[in-house]
């Protein structure tokens, strides 16, 4: 079956990786007072290849900064005294925080050592699934560019609350989808940890162990190595195999 | 007069230079108001010079720069009671390309989605951007944060879960649907 994109994801997420950059002045303001706090903030000369005015001595830095923001005050002064100042476009919103406790489905009790049970899950999967039908009209369609972070995601979450609800061969059948899907994924390195840890839950400890070797020599420094090395200590020795025992092993 | 070496710890200037629209856009996701954002920028920056030091040059510099937000984010909440406001970012900020209306549904679009998060806990929050927003791994988090693992998995899917309930119910409440 093939598996719904949560367009909202999509949606919400690019509005928020589109926040809109601090005003010139505001960056110019902030480097004013640190340079005032900090003298190591204080440049000598062009070795920042940063965003500030490199190639200046820090004299005439500090006076071009002192220059900006007096301009900038004196701006404003006269602003202030010959214009209506524009009301401030202030939006009120609903605060959305104590109405979320009633939601429950969504809340487990705390963050617990393990994540929680199947419904939490289900409920936050089936929120993100749910919500295409709340696009905001006039808006492109997200669907046609979904995220393939967003994807990843809801795969190897699914396999990991597989795993945590004790079902480790459906936790391996999304993480081979995910490794078909997303054979250079963003989390293939996630992937690949969770496997192993779902090979050893399920009883298949040659092929955990032979997993755990290839990742251990591939990510020698991952961050998931400390999953990959629980799993395996978990794991009982590795067996000897007699020579008449034949078949793949699953 | 030969110029000094290059101190051995990260240049304030550099991270600065570089990363303060980070910095600043980071703040405004956690909830900072726009009248507050300058101060709390200064903040971070303070305490990130206290701290040069600890800094470790083998890890990525922005999961460190949120955690000094984060903390600095959470601590201005708890002593302020702020209301919940979402000010507009000025118009001229957003794309210049786009047109009038684009900018109006843009500009509503991220007013939702900053209100929706409004309505997640602060420490969910942290998670959700982190890995949503910054595409930093889960482990990485939970490392910067000072939390296990599993409780940063529970965070994330906690926070979505919230985010995507908070903002239907915006939409709804606008009659955007």
């Amino acid at each position: 079956m093939k598996e719904q994109l949560p367009s909202f994801d999509q949606r919400v997420l690019d509005s928020l990786r589109a926040g809109s950059p601090p005003p010139p002045e505001a960056r110019a303001r902030v480097r004013a007072r640190l340079e005032a706090a900090i003298p190591a903030m204080r440049g000598r000369g062009s070795r920042s290849g940063g965003a500030g005015p490199g190639g200046l001595s820090s004299a005439a830095r500090a006076l071009a900064v002192g220059a900006f923001v007096a301009g900038g005050l004196t701006g404003a002064a006269a602003q202030a005294l010959w214009a209506t100042p524009p009301a401030p476009r202030v939006v009120y919103v609903d605060r959305v925080a104590p109405s979320l406790s009633t939601e429950t489905a969504v809340r487990a009790p705390a963050e617990q050592a393990e994540p929680p049970a199947r419904a939490v899950a289900t409920a936050a999967r089936a929120a993100l699934l749910a919500a295409p039908t709340a696009r905001p009209r006039g808006r492109p369609d997200p669907e046609a560019r979904p995220s393939q972070l967003s994807a990843e995601r809801i795969l190897l979450d699914d396999a990991r609350a597989a795993l945590v609800q004790g079902e480790p061969e459906r936790s391996l059948d999304r993480l081979e989808r995910h490794r078909r899907e997303f054979p250079g994924g963003v989390l293939s390195e996630e992937r690949d940890a969770m496997q192993i840890e779902a090979l050893a839950r399920a009883g298949r400890f040659e092929q955990a162990r032979a997993r755990a070797d290839e990742f251990l020599r591939r990510a020698p420094s991952s961050l998931f190595r400390s999953t990959v090395d629980a799993a395996m200590a978990a794991a009982p020795p590795s067996p000897p195999i007699p020579a008449e025992v034949h078949g793949p092993l699953r | 007069m030969s110029p000094r070496p290059s101190p051995p710890e990260p240049d304030l200037r550099a991270i600065f230079d570089e990363h303060f629209d980070y910095v600043w856009i980071t703040l405004r996701r956690l909830g900072v108001r726009e009248a507050d954002l300058e101060d709390l920028a200064h903040e971070v920056f303070l305490k990130v010079h206290a701290r040069l030091a600890d800094y470790d040059a083998a890890r990525p510099m922005r999961p460190w720069l949120f955690g000094f937000a984060y903390r600095v984010a959470a601590d201005h909440r708890r002593l302020a009671r702020h209301r919940v406001e979402v000010l507009g970012a000025p118009a001229e900020a957003l794309d210049p390309v786009m047109s009038a209306d684009q900018r109006i549904e843009a500009d509503q679009d991220r007013e939702l989605v900053e209100a929706a998060l409004e309505g997640i806990r602060m420490d969910r929050r942290a998670v959700l951007l982190l890995h949503e927003v910054d595409e930093v791994p889960v482990p990485a988090i939970a490392r910067e944060l000072g939390i296990p693992v599993n409780t940063a998995y529970s965070r994330l899917r906690l926070a979505r879960g919230d985010l995507a309930a908070a903002y239907k119910r915006l939409c709804k409440a606008r009659g955007v649907l």
